[in-house]
């Protein structure tokens, strides 16, 4: 079997076409009540318990079921072009990209941290105990080791990088390749200086920041993800997910944590939602306890990082935190 | 079943004869992939690997723009015998159709169209006159003399306004139906006015003769690929596919959509048509890297393979000891040959980067060869048969610093003869329009390229590699 003709797909037809073409409500209609249920789910304690069964539902319904890719960022600037011109292609660009905001912006990043296929796939190994175990520590000979490895992981991506690369058109085909790249590069300097923790978090800003020039300026980009949901064999979208899921055994989330484009975006919006995780005043916790409550580490001393935060509700669930409704 | 089958073939076959007996159309490379049913398949014996540059011809004006969804060169050249000479046609996107002398790349005229030319001419010859038809981005079809340049009419389908978009137009195909020759051709038009708003995706149908209408039928409101032509049992079929993921067939007649089917993704690909089992089959790609065969008398789906990545390229089809195979780019880097009949993968070619551009067929000695071209700047030739390679050619570097990717026409290379030589011919993304030949070998093409209007319904089965 060739590499090429794998099919991971189990529909390749749209199942509710809209004007018999090839975009298909369905996914749009699936990806809405997984957000509604969500953001419902989110409020409510008891239901709030069967978050990895949304993800898992989610990921095989965006990776194993439906055939469009997942290009909920870039998706935008395409349907900006078409307004008024090509309505079909508008929906078809806008229809991942609506939803995720307007649920942002109602419920919080509840997208990130319960229905991105991504995020779920990087959570999912932490699940792994021995994984978690060795992600947490945090003594200086895990950590050298942990340098080690990333300095391989780094290598062996430049390695690919140069072996898989298109004979022209480098940065073009690369895009996504190069951001795995820098994603190593982060990993390595948290690993070495954890201090810098902090300040490497806001180079998703920047990642943002070039995403959206390359897009304006007309460069199709892509992500770790395309290869996934898209079941489409783009070299540049198989090493960065590579890069992603082999730091994921390095510290958790890194993606989500440092460099995803979209849940920066989102992350400008949550401020706007009226749904907020709050730290409980009445509770002391010690920074090691905090980092295995929340691998992102988005609780700090006095509050929660909004901007770090994927609405996982592992806090509200510990009972550290609680969901306030302003 | 028997006498049915019998009358069926004795239809078709008369409809060749009067095919052949009609209207003389073009020659050997009249249009995107050849010839109506775009095929991608020529009947030059280059009879050596000894292929060199010919000529280069470098257009004077560059129109520094470019923006996503344009093309910037044409999508393939039309060559074809005007009078004593052999004629190359090419549209670039600075709104010239050039003409220019196969044997030296001299230009003889150009015509300038009001908008892009992103698809390719169409040459035939109408009430034995030489004939080349364009589609411009302008809403407007052009109707050429070949000889001169001069306009002998044009069809505007839609009335200029501040709010009308850029259309994207088709390469046109010329037919004879009912001893009347046809100019097909799809165009997509938008108007953002609120009270004239619209967003069409159309195929037109004129009278090649005086440029009247016969019928236009709407499809979509996205754009539509170029489209294909061919009989069924005596009947003219049209074949069209849409962005918007559809394929149709209609009624050459009167333009009636006969049946449609909805497909995995996006359709960039032309359709192209084949025989196999006896039976008119319709190719093409998708976005989601599927290539289909589809029964082109309903549309149902005979079989589909996914492969890596989008297919936006245009199946060619040729006839190898008895066996119909296909052959295609995509962009997975790769070049594929599949047996026509089951999808099988008869072998692959890796290059360097996406393969957008369709395939040509021709033979170098006896031995049937594909030319293809890759976005990693190279123009290859390879083995038919085992897909090695014979050679590649640098054919230049992208005159812009990037390119955006997916919803620009890659222009494809074209095969024909001028003077008892071998002529291939390639508008590169450079700029640039490459044309060679092979170094040695005299008389370097057959019989049946001198053979006019090969583009019927039954021409798959006159070119036998094996023969």
């Amino acid at each position: 079997m060739n590499i090429e003709n794998l099919k991971w797909k189990m529909l390749d037809r749209p199942l509710l076409p809209i004007m018999s073409s090839h975009v298909d409500a369905f996914p749009f209609l699936v990806l809405v009540a997984l957000l509604f249920i969500s953001g419902v789910a989110l409020k409510n304690k008891r239901i709030r318990v069967f978050r990895p069964v949304i993800q898992i539902a989610s990921f095989v319904f965006f990776v194993f079921t439906i055939h469009r890719c997942f290009g909920a960022l870039r998706g935008w600037i395409f349907a900006l072009k078409d307004i008024g011109k090509n309505d079909l292609n508008v929906f078809f660009n806008l229809f991942i990209f609506v939803p995720v905001l307007a649920s942002t912006l109602m419920f919080g990043r509840v997208f990130c941290g319960w229905l991105c296929p991504l995020g779920a796939l990087q959570e999912f190994s932490f699940r792994i105990p021995a994984l978690k175990r060795f992600v947490l520590k945090d003594s200086s000979l895990t950590r050298d080791f942990k340098l080690v490895v990333s300095i391989i992981i780094f290598a062996l991506s430049i390695f690919f990088l140069f072996k898989l690369k298109p004979k022209t058109f480098f940065f073009l085909e690369n895009i996504a390749s190069l951001w795995g790249i820098a994603l190593a590069i982060i990993v390595f300097a948290v690993l070495g200086k954890p201090q810098l923790e902090t300040q490497m978090k806001k180079t998703r800003y920047l990642s943002l920041i070039l995403w959206f020039l390359l897009l304006i300026f007309g460069v199709f980009t892509t992500e770790p993800w395309c290869v996934l949901f898209g079941n489409e064999i783009d070299y540049s979208s198989i090493l960065s997910l590579f890069i992603v899921m082999a730091l994921t055994f390095l510290i958790f989330q890194p993606w989500c944590r440092y460099l995803c484009p979209l849940g920066s975006f989102l992350s400008l919006l949550v401020k706007y939602s009226p749904l907020k995780i709050r730290l409980n005043k009445s509770i002391n916790i010690s920074p090691k306890r905090a980092k295995e409550i929340c691998p992102v580490e988005a609780i700090g001393n006095v509050s929660i990082d909004s901007s770090s935060c994927l609405y996982c509700t592992r806090c509200v669930n510990a009972g550290i935190s609680k969901l306030e409704e302003s | 079943m028997l006498k049915a089958s019998f009358f069926k073939n004795l239809i078709s076959g008369l409809m060749f004869i009067f095919f052949l007996s009609s209207t003389t159309f073009g020659q050997d490379w009249s249009g995107f992939q050849a010839d109506v049913r775009h095929s991608g398949e020529s009947c030059v014996d280059f009879l050596s690997k000894d292929i060199a540059s010919l000529w280069t011809f470098k257009p004077t004006e560059h129109i520094w723009s470019y923006k996503q969804g344009s093309s910037v060169w044409s999508s393939s050249a039309a060559i074809a015998r005007v009078k004593d000479k052999t004629l190359v046609f090419v549209g670039f996107y600075n709104h010239n159709l050039y003409a220019l002398d196969a044997a030296d790349g001299r230009l003889l005229w150009k015509f300038i169209a009001g908008g892009r030319l992103n698809s390719a001419p169409f040459f035939a010859e109408i009430n034995s006159r030489p004939t080349v038809f364009v589609v411009s981005s302008d809403r407007t079809i052009y109707c050429l003399d070949a000889a001169n340049g001069e306009k002998f009419w044009s069809y505007e389908t839609l009335k200029w306004s501040y709010t009308v978009s850029e259309s994207v137009a088709s390469s046109p195909i010329v037919v004879s139906i009912d001893d009347k020759p046809i100019v097909i051709f799809s165009i997509w038009n938008s108007d953002c006015a609120p009270l004239n708003f619209l967003q069409r995706g159309e195929v037109y149908c004129l009278d090649a003769a005086s440029g009247n209408k016969i019928y236009s039928t709407f499809l979509s409101s996205s754009p539509l690929n170029s489209p294909a032509f061919s009989y069924i049992d005596g009947h003219p079929m049209i074949y069209v596919s849409s962005t918007d993921g559809r394929a149709f067939g209609l009624d050459a007649r009167d333009g009636k959509i006969l049946w449609e089917v909805t497909l995995c993704a996006g359709i960039h690909s032309t359709p192209s048509v084949g025989v196999v089992k006896n039976k008119e089959v319709v190719f093409l790609g998708s976005r989601f890297g599927n290539l289909y065969c589809l029964d082109a008398a309903n549309g149902a789906v005979i079989w589909s393979k996914k492969f890596g990545y989008f297919i936006d390229s245009t199946p060619a089809i040729a006839k190898v000891n008895d066996k119909t195979f296909l052959y295609f780019g995509a962009y997975d880097r790769n070049v594929y040959c599949l047996d026509a009949e089951t999808g099988k993968t008869i072998w692959k070619f890796k290059t360097g980067d996406y393969v957008a551009a369709s395939c040509a067929i021709a033979k170098i000695k006896g031995a049937p060869v594909v030319f293809v071209h890759s976005l990693d700047n190279n123009l290859y030739c390879l083995d038919a048969l085992d897909g090695s390679l014979f050679w590649k050619k640098d054919t230049g570097r992208l005159i812009w610093k990037y390119q955006t990717r997916g919803d620009t026409n890659w222009s494809s290379p074209a095969v024909s003869s001028f003077q008892g030589k071998p002529l291939l011919v390639f508008p590169s993304y450079d700029g640039n329009l490459y044309a060679f030949s092979a170094t040695s070998g005299t008389k370097t093409v057959e019989v049946l390229a001198e053979t006019s209007y090969k583009e019927s319904s039954e021409k798959v089965f006159l070119y036998d590699y094996a023969d």
